[in-house]
């Protein structure tokens, strides 16, 4: 049967069925609406047989969306969006014990569930480059949702008003604005004018509430019928290659000969695991609640540390590691040169081998891609670019010395700020090197000449300190071995 | 519903003998709905959009304390009111700069890094301003000297108005655009 038969035969169920064979209500729907055998038409087309657990992803993310459109539609019931009132608004909803709090902690859950689910959905799709012949624009609308799904998270964040909130969406527009001419209009157009103000919420809370999800509803809808289209990808056999001019007969062949009814045969380990993972989400939220908030979205508290939600933190590395010099170049480039990567991938590589045995730059790309985001998000979390701020004064006995130039040198290594990037004896920040065993390294002169001339992410100090506390911070960084 | 019935046969007659009537019909039914789309839709992507070409200018005077609170030689963070913000904004209306008297003149900085937004804290002993999101170091002028940061923080007017200190508030600026090797 040729795929536009199958879908004629799909579309044009014929009346067959009757009333008898539903019962009298599910007749009269079947008759009113024919949804009845349309539906058992879905849930019994055949599916190759040996698709096994690997291909639950998909399904379990369309779970998570499910889940964060309800306990969304539910938030918005109590988040009032307006830059006075939203961050007291969400107090209330994150009160411990309520079931408001416990929606909350579903939504966030639910988001890293999302992202999560998807992430290892990409990877499976492009491991067994399931995105070839007939399936590129399964492939391409999943690239859409991927961004769009990132948009949400980030415009989610963004929805809590609290004061990483609010810097994180002045850190997202400053980043839009580096895109040459079109920049300063999306930095704009995202905080709804020059700076942030009233109608910067309600813009965000229109983006994450209403659009970027009817775009979800109208990809998903895509995506999903291209499945049913094309039919599920079969897993790939190692010499099996995809060639596009006999790809179709041969898969309805296979499947004819040994697939099974998607429903309940394939159907059943997806709904298991996605049911598994609600459950898993729900055990979350009951234990942990919804996730705390930071300090109130004022400006004017400048303390702020403000960070991404964990599925963004290796970005945010990245921002702080790149060479300082061509972060303008990355931040637009980078991500410009990753859409079109993976939009074009189906389009050059529809055909050939489909096993990862057979594609091991594939296997290396996943492996790299894995190691490079793991290793970033753990640097995100540790965070050794950041000023130590609160590092105390180093102590009598960590100073260890009565000569009075070496004591005033260590108030400098404080008062003067090295101690935010560097640590003697376990005391301050990591963003340069550790200086505690640095007088058996460097010779008075190395150290006076680092000092003044600084490095990279080092103020040089010239001008700053005065020929004499030069001269005791080198005496007290002497000591140090 | 048999007057709109239309049987294969005069259907197909209909497609070949009037083909100019069929066409006006697309036309017609193509062209009004682009009418009626465009009609609602431009004042809805203008109000959209509109926020995305606005251009906030230097926003006026506003008083930020009196001599008496900037001793020389002092640097004091200070609270003033976005230029143009709506008073229903709640605290998103505040921005901050850093202000120094010194013999002879001021100098008031704008609390936003260069590099990607974040407020800057400014260190007592030092007189270095280091930021907490990607780790950008000020000098005391406000000249970028380490981390990612590639261009000055902004610096914004002051004036002495009898004993009333004043700062020339400015909207926050988009980081000019700078590319590697370029002036910044």
């Amino acid at each position: 049967m040729s795929d536009q038969a199958r879908i004629d035969e799909a579309n044009n169920t014929p009346p067959a069925v009757t009333e008898k064979h539903y019962g009298l209500f599910l007749g009269w729907i079947e008759d009113r609406t024919g949804l009845i055998s349309r539906l058992n038409a879905v849930a019994g087309h055949r599916v190759p047989r040996r698709s096994r657990w690997a291909f639950v992803f998909g399904s379990a993310t369309l779970f998570a969306f499910i889940l964060q459109v309800v306990t969304g539609i539910t938030l918005a019931m109590f988040f009032e969006p307006s830059s006075a009132t939203a961050y007291q608004s969400l107090q209330r909803i994150s009160t411990p014990g309520t079931a408001e709090a416990v929606v909350r902690g579903l939504h966030y859950f639910g988001a890293s569930l999302m992202v999560v689910m998807m992430g290892i959905h990409l990877i499976r799709v492009y491991l067994t480059a399931a995105y070839k012949y007939p399936r590129e624009m399964q492939w391409i609308s999943g690239v859409v949702m991927l961004f769009l799904v990132l948009a949400m998270a980030f415009t989610g964040q963004t929805l809590r008003w609290d004061q990483t909130a609010v810097w994180s969406v002045v850190v997202g527009a400053e980043q839009a604005s580096r895109f040459p001419w079109l920049g300063p209009i999306l930095a704009r157009f995202l905080m709804a004018g020059d700076t942030l103000n009233a109608a910067t919420l309600s813009r965000l809370y229109a983006l994450h509430t209403y659009w970027f999800p009817a775009l979800l509803f109208g990809l998903i809808g895509l995506h999903v019928f291209l499945v049913l289209r094309n039919g599920i990808s079969e897993p790939p056999v190692p010499g099996r290659r995809v060639d596009p001019r006999t790809y179709k007969q041969q898969y309805q062949a296979r499947v004819r000969r040994d697939g099974v009814p998607f429903w309940p045969d394939a159907a059943w380990r997806d709904t298991v695991f996605g049911s598994a993972l609600i459950l898993l989400t729900v055990f979350l939220a009951w234990k942990f609640g919804a996730p705390a908030l930071s300090k109130p979205p004022d400006p004017s508290l400048i303390n702020a540390d403000p960070k991404p939600d964990w599925y963004l933190i290796w970005y945010f590395s990245i921002l702080a590691l790149w060479p300082y010099g061509i972060t303008n170049l990355m931040i637009i480039l980078a991500p410009l040169l990753a859409i079109a990567g993976l939009i074009l991938l189906p389009l050059v590589s529809n055909k050939g081998e489909r096993a990862p045995s057979r594609r091991p730059w594939a296997i290396g790309i996943v492996i790299v891609a894995i190691g490079m985001i793991f290793s970033l998000t753990l640097l995100g979390y540790r965070e050794p670019w950041l000023p130590r701020f609160a590092a105390p004064p180093l102590t009598a006995q960590q100073v260890n010395s009565t000569v009075p130039s070496v004591v005033r040198g260590a108030a400098l290594f404080h008062d003067q700020s090295c101690i935010l990037c560097h640590r003697i004896d376990g005391q301050g920040g990591i963003r340069g090197p550790n200086l505690s065993e640095i007088g058996e390294r460097l010779t008075r002169d190395q150290l006076s000449w680092r000092i003044q001339n600084g490095a990279a992410s080092m103020p040089p100090y010239a001008g700053v300190l005065t020929t004499d506390q030069l001269r005791d911070l080198v005496n007290f960084l002497e000591t140090r071995h | 519903m048999s007057d709109t019935h239309v049987s294969p046969e005069t259907a197909g007659q209909d497609e070949t003998r009037e083909p100019s009537r069929r066409k006006l019909l697309i036309g017609l039914s193509l062209g009004s709905g682009a009418l009626a789309a465009a009609a609602a839709g431009y004042p809805v992507a203008k109000a959209v959009l509109d926020p995305a070409f606005q251009k906030g200018g230097r926003g006026g005077w506003q008083r930020i304390g009196t001599l008496a609170d900037f001793p020389t030689g002092k640097t004091v963070l200070v609270t003033f009111i976005r230029p143009g913000a709506r008073s229903y904004g709640g605290d998103i209306k505040k921005d901050t700069a850093y202000v120094t008297r010194r013999p002879g003149d001021w100098l008031a900085l704008h609390n936003v890094c260069m590099h990607l937004g974040c407020p800057v804290r400014h260190q007592e002993g030092s007189g270095l301003y280091f930021c907490p999101c990607h780790g950008g170091v000020y000098d005391a002028e406000g000249v970028n000297v380490a981390g990612p940061p590639r261009i000055p923080l902004q610096r914004l007017g002051v004036r002495v108005q009898g004993q009333e200190v004043q700062l020339q508030s400015a909207a926050m600026p988009l980081p000019t655009l700078t590319w590697p090797g370029g002036e910044s």
